[in-house]
Protein backbone atom coordinates (compact mmCIF):
# COMPACT_ATOMS: atom_id res chain seq x y z
CA UNK A 1 0.00 0.00 0.00
CA UNK A 2 1.16 3.68 -0.78
CA UNK A 3 1.74 5.90 1.74
CA UNK A 4 -1.11 8.36 0.35
CA UNK A 5 -3.22 5.28 0.73
CA UNK A 6 -2.22 3.74 4.26
CA UNK A 7 -2.72 7.79 5.58
CA UNK A 8 -6.31 7.99 3.73
CA UNK A 9 -7.15 4.70 5.26
CA UNK A 10 -5.76 5.52 8.83
CA UNK A 11 -6.84 8.96 9.37
CA UNK A 12 -9.43 8.15 11.49
CA UNK A 13 -6.50 7.73 14.08
CA UNK A 14 -5.23 11.31 13.95
CA UNK A 15 -8.85 12.71 13.82
CA UNK A 16 -10.19 10.68 17.08
CA UNK A 17 -6.56 11.51 19.02
CA UNK A 18 -7.13 15.22 18.81
CA UNK A 19 -10.82 14.82 19.99
CA UNK A 20 -9.71 12.53 22.61
CA UNK A 21 -7.17 15.25 23.17
CA UNK A 22 -9.72 18.14 23.57
CA UNK A 23 -11.60 15.87 26.00
CA UNK A 24 -9.10 15.19 28.66
CA UNK A 25 -7.67 18.77 28.43
CA UNK A 26 -10.98 19.74 29.09
CA UNK A 27 -12.07 17.35 31.58
CA UNK A 28 -8.75 15.66 33.75
CA UNK A 29 -7.54 17.05 36.63
CA UNK A 30 -4.14 16.84 36.66
CA UNK A 31 -1.53 17.91 33.78
CA UNK A 32 -0.22 15.16 31.70
CA UNK A 33 3.41 13.79 33.04
CA UNK A 34 6.21 13.40 31.08
CA UNK A 35 9.43 11.38 30.76
CA UNK A 36 11.54 12.49 33.72
CA UNK A 37 8.62 13.71 36.11
CA UNK A 38 7.64 16.89 34.18
CA UNK A 39 4.35 18.00 33.81
CA UNK A 40 2.53 19.40 30.84
CA UNK A 41 -0.89 21.22 30.81
CA UNK A 42 -2.16 21.35 27.50
CA UNK A 43 -5.78 23.58 26.66
CA UNK A 44 -7.58 24.30 22.91
CA UNK A 45 -8.14 27.61 22.46
CA UNK A 46 -8.37 30.33 19.83
CA UNK A 47 -9.72 27.40 16.88
CA UNK A 48 -10.44 24.30 16.05
CA UNK A 49 -11.92 23.04 12.10
CA UNK A 50 -14.05 20.06 11.63
CA UNK A 51 -15.33 18.45 8.51
CA UNK A 52 -17.69 16.64 7.13
CA UNK A 53 -18.16 14.34 3.48
CA UNK A 54 -22.11 14.24 2.03
CA UNK A 55 -24.15 14.57 -1.12
CA UNK A 56 -23.02 17.83 -0.90
CA UNK A 57 -19.15 17.61 -1.22
CA UNK A 58 -17.18 18.67 1.64
CA UNK A 59 -18.37 20.68 4.71
CA UNK A 60 -16.04 22.68 6.66
CA UNK A 61 -17.01 24.40 10.13
CA UNK A 62 -14.35 26.38 11.83
CA UNK A 63 -15.02 27.59 15.55
CA UNK A 64 -12.83 29.99 16.72
CA UNK A 65 -12.94 32.33 19.76
CA UNK A 66 -11.01 32.73 23.15
CA UNK A 67 -12.25 29.76 24.57
CA UNK A 68 -13.38 26.78 21.95
CA UNK A 69 -15.04 25.36 24.93
CA UNK A 70 -18.17 26.59 22.82
CA UNK A 71 -21.46 23.96 22.01
CA UNK A 72 -20.99 24.75 18.61
CA UNK A 73 -17.83 22.51 18.22
CA UNK A 74 -19.16 19.73 20.19
CA UNK A 75 -22.80 20.10 18.71
CA UNK A 76 -21.15 19.18 15.19
CA UNK A 77 -18.96 16.37 16.29
CA UNK A 78 -22.43 15.02 17.41
CA UNK A 79 -23.69 15.46 14.14
CA UNK A 80 -20.92 13.15 12.59
CA UNK A 81 -18.50 16.06 11.90
CA UNK A 82 -14.64 15.01 11.91
CA UNK A 83 -12.32 17.34 14.15
CA UNK A 84 -9.44 17.63 11.80
CA UNK A 85 -7.31 20.93 12.98
CA UNK A 86 -7.31 22.31 15.95
CA UNK A 87 -4.86 25.40 17.72
CA UNK A 88 -3.75 24.02 20.86
CA UNK A 89 -1.49 25.59 23.98
CA UNK A 90 1.09 23.45 25.50
CA UNK A 91 2.53 24.49 28.75
CA UNK A 92 5.84 22.70 30.38
CA UNK A 93 7.40 24.80 33.58
CA UNK A 94 7.65 27.93 32.81
CA UNK A 95 7.56 27.74 29.03
CA UNK A 96 4.48 27.71 26.60
CA UNK A 97 4.27 26.68 23.10
CA UNK A 98 1.32 27.81 20.28
CA UNK A 99 0.38 25.63 17.74
CA UNK A 100 -2.24 24.15 15.13
CA UNK A 101 -1.95 20.54 14.78
CA UNK A 102 -3.37 18.62 12.01
CA UNK A 103 -5.28 14.85 12.10
CA UNK A 104 -4.38 14.34 8.56
CA UNK A 105 -0.59 14.03 8.88
CA UNK A 106 -0.23 15.16 12.30
CA UNK A 107 1.64 18.35 11.24
CA UNK A 108 2.64 21.06 13.25
CA UNK A 109 1.09 24.75 11.57
CA UNK A 110 1.91 28.11 12.82
CA UNK A 111 4.10 26.78 15.89
CA UNK A 112 5.26 29.85 18.38
CA UNK A 113 7.56 28.47 20.64
CA UNK A 114 8.80 30.29 24.30
CA UNK A 115 10.68 33.13 23.09
CA UNK A 116 14.29 33.20 22.67
CA UNK A 117 16.26 36.15 23.88
CA UNK A 118 18.84 37.15 21.27
CA UNK A 119 21.29 39.46 21.81
CA UNK A 120 23.07 41.43 20.43
CA UNK A 121 26.67 39.59 19.20
CA UNK A 122 25.41 36.29 20.48
CA UNK A 123 27.10 33.20 19.02
CA UNK A 124 24.13 32.55 16.21
CA UNK A 125 24.67 28.81 16.87
CA UNK A 126 23.25 29.67 20.58
CA UNK A 127 20.27 30.95 18.95
CA UNK A 128 19.71 27.92 17.05
CA UNK A 129 20.71 24.98 19.66
CA UNK A 130 17.99 26.82 22.15
CA UNK A 131 15.14 27.55 19.14
CA UNK A 132 15.74 24.08 18.00
CA UNK A 133 15.82 21.96 21.33
CA UNK A 134 12.31 23.44 22.20
CA UNK A 135 10.90 22.48 19.03
CA UNK A 136 12.36 18.71 19.54
CA UNK A 137 10.86 19.07 23.45
CA UNK A 138 7.71 19.68 21.95
CA UNK A 139 7.83 17.00 19.56
CA UNK A 140 8.58 14.69 22.22
CA UNK A 141 5.83 15.79 24.45
CA UNK A 142 3.46 15.44 21.53
CA UNK A 143 4.58 11.64 21.07
CA UNK A 144 4.46 11.24 24.81
CA UNK A 145 1.07 12.41 24.97
CA UNK A 146 -0.29 10.27 21.60
CA UNK A 147 1.83 7.40 23.16
CA UNK A 148 -0.91 7.73 25.99
CA UNK A 149 -3.41 7.95 23.39
CA UNK A 150 -2.60 4.93 22.43
CA UNK A 151 -2.68 2.90 25.26
CA UNK A 152 -5.90 4.18 26.42
CA UNK A 153 -7.33 2.95 23.50
CA UNK A 154 -5.48 -0.49 23.76
CA UNK A 155 -6.80 -0.70 27.14
CA UNK A 156 -9.92 -2.69 28.58
CA UNK A 157 -10.80 0.44 30.27
CA UNK A 158 -11.23 2.14 27.17
CA UNK A 159 -15.15 0.66 26.03
CA UNK A 160 -16.15 0.68 29.72
CA UNK A 161 -14.98 3.97 31.31
CA UNK A 162 -13.16 6.69 28.74
CA UNK A 163 -14.96 6.14 25.93
CA UNK A 164 -18.24 6.63 27.58
CA UNK A 165 -17.05 9.70 28.99
CA UNK A 166 -16.06 11.01 26.36
CA UNK A 167 -19.32 10.71 24.39
CA UNK A 168 -21.09 12.00 28.54
CA UNK A 169 -18.79 14.90 27.18
CA UNK A 170 -19.74 15.67 24.02
CA UNK A 171 -23.38 15.09 24.53
CA UNK A 172 -23.08 18.23 27.04
CA UNK A 173 -21.58 20.42 24.44
CA UNK A 174 -25.23 19.39 22.58
CA UNK A 175 -27.55 19.61 25.62
CA UNK B 1 9.50 31.82 8.84
CA UNK B 2 10.89 29.12 9.52
CA UNK B 3 12.19 26.52 12.26
CA UNK B 4 15.13 29.05 13.70
CA UNK B 5 13.38 32.51 12.92
CA UNK B 6 9.74 33.09 13.03
CA UNK B 7 6.79 30.79 13.37
CA UNK B 8 7.51 27.25 12.18
CA UNK B 9 5.22 25.17 10.40
CA UNK B 10 6.52 21.56 9.63
CA UNK B 11 6.60 18.27 8.69
CA UNK B 12 8.38 15.04 10.04
CA UNK B 13 10.14 12.07 8.65
CA UNK B 14 11.99 9.27 9.21
CA UNK B 15 15.14 8.22 7.65
CA UNK B 16 14.77 5.14 5.89
CA UNK B 17 19.03 3.70 7.11
CA UNK B 18 21.44 4.81 8.50
CA UNK B 19 24.07 7.87 7.22
CA UNK B 20 27.46 6.29 5.90
CA UNK B 21 30.38 5.46 8.76
CA UNK B 22 32.42 8.06 7.11
CA UNK B 23 29.12 10.94 6.35
CA UNK B 24 31.75 13.65 7.45
CA UNK B 25 33.63 12.98 4.77
CA UNK B 26 31.20 12.18 1.97
CA UNK B 27 28.01 14.47 2.92
CA UNK B 28 30.13 17.84 2.39
CA UNK B 29 30.84 16.88 -1.28
CA UNK B 30 26.94 15.85 -2.11
CA UNK B 31 26.25 19.16 -0.24
CA UNK B 32 28.25 21.22 -2.43
CA UNK B 33 27.26 18.77 -5.56
CA UNK B 34 23.59 19.86 -5.12
CA UNK B 35 24.15 23.29 -3.33
CA UNK B 36 21.63 26.30 -4.55
CA UNK B 37 22.84 27.87 -8.00
CA UNK B 38 21.17 31.14 -8.69
CA UNK B 39 18.75 31.67 -11.67
CA UNK B 40 21.34 34.63 -12.99
CA UNK B 41 24.19 31.72 -13.71
CA UNK B 42 21.73 28.97 -15.26
CA UNK B 43 20.74 30.93 -18.66
CA UNK B 44 17.10 29.78 -19.84
CA UNK B 45 16.12 27.86 -16.26
CA UNK B 46 13.08 29.18 -14.44
CA UNK B 47 13.52 27.10 -11.66
CA UNK B 48 16.39 26.07 -9.78
CA UNK B 49 16.67 24.59 -5.88
CA UNK B 50 19.61 23.53 -3.69
CA UNK B 51 20.82 24.03 -0.18
CA UNK B 52 21.89 27.11 1.32
CA UNK B 53 23.13 28.05 4.80
CA UNK B 54 20.51 27.78 7.36
CA UNK B 55 21.22 30.40 8.89
CA UNK B 56 22.47 32.31 5.83
CA UNK B 57 20.15 32.08 2.63
CA UNK B 58 22.76 33.61 -0.06
CA UNK B 59 25.36 31.15 1.62
CA UNK B 60 25.81 28.42 -0.82
CA UNK B 61 29.56 27.66 0.16
CA UNK B 62 29.87 26.54 3.64
CA UNK B 63 33.23 27.16 3.93
CA UNK B 64 33.01 26.13 7.04
CA UNK B 65 30.86 23.23 6.92
CA UNK B 66 28.16 25.15 8.91
CA UNK B 67 25.65 22.52 8.37
CA UNK B 68 27.34 20.17 11.39
CA UNK B 69 25.78 21.00 14.21
CA UNK B 70 26.12 17.96 16.49
CA UNK B 71 24.06 16.25 16.52
CA UNK B 72 22.24 17.79 13.88
CA UNK B 73 22.61 18.16 10.14
CA UNK B 74 20.99 21.58 9.61
CA UNK B 75 20.52 23.30 5.78
CA UNK B 76 17.78 25.06 4.19
CA UNK B 77 16.48 24.19 0.92
CA UNK B 78 16.23 27.21 -1.34
CA UNK B 79 13.95 26.89 -4.49
CA UNK B 80 13.99 30.46 -6.92
CA UNK B 81 11.00 30.32 -9.51
CA UNK B 82 11.41 33.08 -12.14
CA UNK B 83 7.46 33.30 -14.05
CA UNK B 84 6.78 34.76 -17.14
CA UNK B 85 3.04 36.37 -17.14
CA UNK B 86 1.42 34.19 -20.12
CA UNK B 87 -0.53 37.52 -21.53
CA UNK B 88 2.89 39.45 -21.81
CA UNK B 89 5.02 36.62 -23.34
CA UNK B 90 1.69 36.41 -25.66
CA UNK B 91 2.52 40.18 -26.21
CA UNK B 92 6.03 40.23 -27.04
CA UNK B 93 5.91 36.97 -29.43
CA UNK B 94 3.06 38.71 -31.37
CA UNK B 95 5.48 42.03 -31.41
CA UNK B 96 8.05 40.23 -32.28
CA UNK B 97 6.16 38.26 -35.16
CA UNK B 98 4.95 41.13 -36.65
CA UNK B 99 8.05 42.33 -37.11
CA UNK B 100 9.88 39.54 -38.99
CA UNK B 101 6.43 39.46 -41.23
CA UNK B 102 6.89 43.07 -41.89
CA UNK B 103 11.03 42.59 -42.00
CA UNK B 104 10.25 39.23 -44.29
CA UNK B 105 7.25 40.31 -46.27
CA UNK B 106 5.71 37.03 -45.05
CA UNK B 107 1.74 36.86 -44.71
CA UNK B 108 2.15 34.25 -42.65
CA UNK B 109 5.55 32.00 -40.46
CA UNK B 110 6.07 28.79 -40.62
CA UNK B 111 5.40 26.83 -37.00
CA UNK B 112 9.21 26.35 -36.77
CA UNK B 113 10.08 29.80 -37.05
CA UNK B 114 7.22 30.71 -34.48
CA UNK B 115 8.75 28.48 -31.73
CA UNK B 116 12.07 29.76 -32.52
CA UNK B 117 10.80 33.26 -31.85
CA UNK B 118 8.42 32.62 -28.81
CA UNK B 119 11.64 30.50 -26.86
CA UNK B 120 13.75 33.65 -27.82
CA UNK B 121 10.99 36.06 -26.10
CA UNK B 122 11.19 33.60 -23.47
CA UNK B 123 14.91 33.79 -22.52
CA UNK B 124 14.58 37.92 -23.31
CA UNK B 125 12.13 38.22 -20.44
CA UNK B 126 13.30 35.61 -18.33
CA UNK B 127 16.65 37.64 -18.18
CA UNK B 128 14.43 40.69 -17.15
CA UNK B 129 12.05 38.41 -14.38
CA UNK B 130 13.28 38.84 -10.83
CA UNK B 131 13.17 35.43 -8.96
CA UNK B 132 11.07 34.55 -6.06
CA UNK B 133 13.07 33.18 -3.46
CA UNK B 134 11.13 30.09 -0.99
CA UNK B 135 13.54 28.81 1.53
CA UNK B 136 12.62 25.82 3.80
CA UNK B 137 14.64 24.79 6.90
CA UNK B 138 15.66 21.14 7.25
CA UNK B 139 16.85 19.63 10.64
CA UNK B 140 18.17 16.11 10.82
CA UNK B 141 18.63 14.25 14.40
CA UNK B 142 21.36 12.06 13.42
CA UNK B 143 20.77 10.72 17.19
CA UNK B 144 17.09 9.99 16.28
CA UNK B 145 17.30 9.61 12.65
CA UNK B 146 14.17 11.97 11.99
CA UNK B 147 14.18 14.82 9.71
CA UNK B 148 12.00 18.15 10.24
CA UNK B 149 11.43 19.91 7.08
CA UNK B 150 9.84 23.56 7.01
CA UNK B 151 6.79 22.85 5.05
CA UNK B 152 3.57 21.37 4.58
CA UNK B 153 2.43 21.19 1.40
CA UNK B 154 2.15 18.12 -0.22
CA UNK B 155 3.74 18.54 -3.22
CA UNK B 156 6.76 20.55 -2.22
CA UNK B 157 7.53 18.23 0.48
CA UNK B 158 7.63 14.93 -1.48
CA UNK B 159 9.89 17.41 -4.07
CA UNK B 160 12.12 17.88 -1.36
CA UNK B 161 12.42 13.92 0.15
CA UNK B 162 13.24 13.47 -3.18
CA UNK B 163 15.94 15.97 -3.05
CA UNK B 164 17.44 14.69 0.04
CA UNK B 165 17.77 10.69 -1.84
CA UNK B 166 19.75 12.49 -4.25
CA UNK B 167 22.16 14.28 -2.24
CA UNK B 168 22.17 11.89 0.96
CA UNK B 169 21.54 8.32 -1.20
CA UNK B 170 18.28 7.56 1.83
CA UNK B 171 14.88 7.60 1.82
CA UNK B 172 12.67 10.03 3.70
CA UNK B 173 9.31 7.44 5.09
CA UNK B 174 6.30 10.02 6.11
CA UNK B 175 5.89 10.37 10.13
CA UNK B 176 1.81 10.43 9.87
CA UNK B 177 -0.61 8.92 12.96
CA UNK B 178 -0.26 5.42 11.93
CA UNK B 179 3.36 5.12 11.41
CA UNK B 180 3.77 6.83 14.63
CA UNK B 181 1.75 4.24 16.23
CA UNK B 182 3.29 1.81 14.86
CA UNK B 183 6.68 3.90 15.89
CA UNK B 184 5.54 4.53 19.47
CA UNK B 185 4.62 0.66 20.40
CA UNK B 186 7.43 -0.92 19.15
CA UNK B 187 9.26 2.04 21.19
CA UNK B 188 7.47 0.19 24.07
CA UNK B 189 8.23 -3.25 22.98
CA UNK B 190 4.67 -3.79 21.92
CA UNK B 191 3.72 -5.78 18.76
CA UNK B 192 3.27 -2.86 16.12
CA UNK B 193 0.32 -4.83 14.45
CA UNK B 194 -1.42 -3.43 17.39
CA UNK B 195 -2.03 0.08 15.66
CA UNK B 196 -4.83 -1.87 12.98
CA UNK B 197 -6.52 -2.94 16.24
CA UNK B 198 -7.65 1.06 16.50
CA UNK B 199 -10.62 1.44 14.96
CA UNK B 200 -12.26 4.51 13.63
CA UNK B 201 -14.62 5.84 16.51
CA UNK B 202 -18.30 7.53 15.73
CA UNK B 203 -19.69 10.16 18.20
CA UNK B 204 -22.54 11.08 16.07
CA UNK B 205 -25.94 11.02 18.39
CA UNK B 206 -27.59 9.80 15.13
CA UNK B 207 -25.27 6.61 13.46
CA UNK B 208 -26.56 8.06 9.90
CA UNK B 209 -25.31 10.99 10.66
Amino acid sequence: MSVIDEVRESQSLGRDFLVWLWFRSETMEEAFEMQGGEEAELWFEGKVTLQSEGDRGVETVVCTGENVRIREARFALAEGKKLTRAKIHLRAGDHEWVFELDSTWMNFHSLKTPRVFREKGEDPDALFYERVLLEEKLIFMMDQIFSEYLEARLSPAWDTEEFPALMRWIRQGVK
Amino acid sequence: MGLIYGSASFCRYEVDGSPPDNYVEEFPKEIIRYAFHSLDDLPGEERSTGWVNILDMFDNEFRAMEYFKEPFIALSWRVDVKRIPKKALLQYCREAEKEVKERENLEYLPKGTREEIKESVRLRLLRRAIPQSGVYDMLWNLQTNTVLFGATGSKLCDEFAEFFRKTFHLQLLPIYPYALAQRVLIDRGKDSALAEEIKPLYFAEDPGA
